[in-house]
């Protein structure tokens, strides 16, 4: 054998890398939610692909665009998240849940999806389950503790439940200032005030809509709505 | 003892650049602007996040087919091509034509990877990204994978009798590096002493490569200490070093 | 058992083979097969002289070569440079070679190459570019020299192999058959060259199988047959008569090919 000492070096340096490789788990452990606790559709091939190539975040990317799909244009997709229950029981968006689950399991501080998922389960006419929505935010709250818009969310739901819809649209009010927050529950409050004959802040809400170039899907509605807002407060 | 690395080094850049790795950087740069406008068009309120997420990816996964393909083929092409019969009829150590070869590789894919992430950051900031650190820490994690991956070809391509049986090597350690913590796990959990054995010797070998995806974190509540980077180097550093030294030793055993 | 060492304590030996020997193994689907490239091979060549290795193909030269230049290690015996058992790189910064078919890496200039082999040999960064460029020149290739080596036709590229081997200045230059493929005017140059460096006071090795030239330029030479040194004589053997070591070459190999006479009448 020549150079055996290069042979030992490799070794050594093995060692040394083997050592580092349990210093660095012991100071700091992952925080990701472990593989038994993903949530596996029909689409479990392509988030293993993700995973198994370590892009786990983007495995998340193409769950949300897929979930937008599903709640746009109720495309299914590969499916497999409905419960027999659900689909027998015919809701608009059988295995919405879990969906939303799928995607904040790959990546915990997926924010949005987070707070897209619970307003459309506490404020969507076609999806209301306010239970679920609690439990994603709790969900959010356990990775994310100090993000205030979960807690915001939270007591908005909560004003909702007791029918105290004044404190309901203060609380969300405050959610609106945020960059972060989903256009979703923009559309939700406009349509809210407007029911409450507020014209003046829906006007105010679907205006800042239209300028908004992040919520590009809801223009057309929103030039829409302000036609009709203006005309409403004109009489 | 420098001098003769640089300059094989020096040369290795300098064939890649002029062979294969940077079509593959143009090629990167076609489809990030492409990306970006499918992207902005499907998640209009994630497109940032999409971008940012969809060109890392991009960037790294370039980066690792570049050294891959390219790693398992450095020596064995300069061997059938003969021209390595010149190289080592010099004085010069094959440990230095090892080392050589294995950072003018490097420096070539990253030069490209600066390259693919000021087009990356350039569209970013076009569409109202605010720059921090927490990018180019998780550029140089990326960058981190790749030399680990480098090393682990480079390795393979010598210890295995062909170019396909290399590459199939490297892949199959690389998705295995990316299950590390599972497989502790499993070692852990096992009570059969050969599973324990086995799993114990794969999650030494296999490289670790959970801990180099730090662009997971880019939104996290929670990052890693200083401490965990100070380890992560210690580990990159180590088992590179490793798959080099090893290299170099099957290399020495090598006639030609 | 045949030693050269008609030399031998005149000057100091730069080559030395010791019963060198070289088998090939080599192992497929668990079977091992052994061939035999050279056996027990001794020889000793001095300072300032040209020695000539000839023998048919498949003899045994490139072998021979090979484990002088470090690239095959002998399976029993020694092969020294200077005194060093190959491989060795303080022996190596004092060779040039030139192999049986110029290998050149074709990404590169025939610039590049040169400076790359300088920076190889050792040669100081402050006196390197100067040295690239006067072997460049010396080779006649100033209008070729930043072109990529893929562009150049086969003389060029020997010439910059030649450019290469002798770039750092070395004290023992190995050639691999050096005249195989060349035309008659580069065949001529390269007999210039190794006339010149025997001038310089260079120790040349050369292996061939063109009698003619061998005959022209080496003080010595050895005839492998079948991976053995079959014979040795001196230049005084052959000089005053041109026919006479082929007469030798003849008889010494006669009968020896490894493979049968093509039979085409």
């Amino acid at each position: 054998m020549r150079r055996p000492e290069l042979l030992a070096a490799g070794l050594a340096c093995l060692m040394l890398a083997g050592y580092a490789q349990s210093r660095a788990r012991v100071s700091f452990a992952s925080p990701f939610p472990d593989y038994s606790q993903l949530v596996f559709g029909n689409d479990r091939l392509q988030d293993m692909a993700f995973l198994s190539t370590g892009f786990r975040r983007l495995a998340a990317d193409v769950a949300w665009i897929q979930y937008l799909q599903f709640l746009g244009v109720r495309d299914f997709g590969r499916g497999g998240y409905a419960t027999p229950e659900e689909l027998e029981s015919g809701v608009q968006y059988p295995g919405l849940m879990l969906r939303t689950l799928r995607i904040v399991r790959l990546d915990p501080w997926f924010r949005q999806a987070y707070l897209y998922g619970a307003s459309v389960f506490a404020w969507s006419n076609a999806t209301k389950d306010p239970q679920n929505a609690v439990k994603l935010l709790k969900e959010g709250i356990h990775y994310d503790p100090d993000y205030w818009m979960y807690h915001t969310f939270l007591a908005a739901i909560a004003f909702k439940e007791k029918d105290n819809f004044d404190e309901m649209a203060e609380t969300l009010e405050k959610a609106l200032q945020h960059p972060d927050c989903p256009a979703v529950i923009k559309s939700i409050l406009a349509n809210f005030y407007k029911a409450e004959k507020r014209y003046a802040d829906a006007l105010r809400i679907w205006t800042g809509l239209l300028a908004d170039d992040n919520a590009e899907e809801y223009h057309e509605r929103a030039a829409g709505e302000i036609v009709r807002l203006r005309a409403a407060l004109k009489r | 003892m420098i001098e003769p690395i640089l300059a094989i080094a020096g040369y290795t850049v300098k064939e890649h650049v002029r062979n294969r790795v940077f079509q593959l950087v143009y090629l990167f740069m076609a489809v990030l602007v492409a990306g970006a406008l499918v992207v902005s068009a499907l998640a209009q309120d994630q497109r940032l996040r999409m971008m940012m997420d969809s060109g890392l990816a991009g960037m790294e996964l370039i980066a690792l087919i570049g050294i891959l393909f390219v790693t398992v083929n450095l020596v064995r092409d300069e061997s059938e091509s003969r021209s390595i019969y010149l190289l080592l009829s010099r004085p010069l150590e094959r440990w230095q034509y090892i080392l050589g070869r294995y950072l003018g590789t490097l420096s070539a894919i990253g030069a490209g990877i600066v390259l693919m992430a000021l087009v990356h950051a350039g569209s970013l900031l076009f569409f109202g990204w605010r720059p921090d650190g927490i990018y180019a820490t998780a550029l140089l994690c990326a960058f981190g994978k790749i030399a680990v991956m480098g090393g682990l070809a480079l390795f393979l391509s010598l210890a295995t009798t062909s170019t396909p049986s290399a590459v199939a090597f490297t892949l199959f350690l690389w998705i295995l590096g990316h299950f590390s913590v599972e497989i502790s796990f499993l070692v852990e959990k096992a009570h059969n002493p050969f599973v324990k054995g086995i799993g114990w010797l794969v999650g030494v070998a296999a490289p670790d490569f959970a801990f180099f995806n730090f662009r997971d974190f880019m939104d996290a509540a929670i990052t890693p200490s200083g401490e965990w980077f100070a380890w992560l180097a210690v580990y990159a550093f180590g088992y590179t070093l490793a798959t080099l030294f090893l290299s170099s030793w099957i290399f020495s055993q090598r006639e030609f | 058992m045949f030693i050269i060492d008609k030399i031998a304590g005149m000057a100091e030996a730069v080559i030395q083979l010791k019963d060198v020997t070289k088998v090939y193994r080599r192992s497929h689907l668990g079977k091992t097969t052994e061939s035999i490239g050279v056996e027990k091979v001794s020889i000793k060549v001095g300072k300032g002289e040209v020695f000539g290795l000839l023998g048919l193909n498949g003899s045994g030269k490139t072998t021979t070569i090979k484990m002088l230049m470090g690239l095959l290690y002998a399976t029993k015996g020694e092969a020294t440079l200077f005194g060093k058992a190959m491989p060795d790189a303080s022996a190596l910064a004092r060779v040039g070679y030139l192999p049986e078919a110029a290998y050149l890496n074709r990404y590169l200039t025939g610039r590049e190459t040169i400076r790359l082999f300088a920076t190889l040999g050792g040669i100081p960064a402050g006196i390197r570019e100067d040295r690239v460029n006067e072997m460049i020149r010396k080779v006649g290739m100033d209008d070729w020299a930043d072109k990529r080596i893929e562009e150049y036709s086969k003389g060029m590229v020997q010439r910059i192999c030649i450019g290469q081997a002798l770039v750092h200045d070395p004290d023992l230059l190995i050639f691999d058959e050096p005249i195989t493929g060349l035309d008659p005017l580069a065949i001529n140059e390269v007999r210039s060259l190794i006339l010149w460096l025997k001038e310089q006071g260079k120790t040349v090795f050369l292996s061939s199988h063109d009698i003619s030239e061998v005959a022209r330029v080496c003080d010595n030479i050895g005839i492998l047959c079948a991976g053995k040194l079959a014979k040795t004589a001196s230049a005084d053997d052959y000089r005053n008569d041109p026919d006479k070591l082929e007469e030798i070459f003849k008889e010494t190999v006669s009968g020896t090919q490894r493979v049968g006479a093509l039979t085409f009448r």
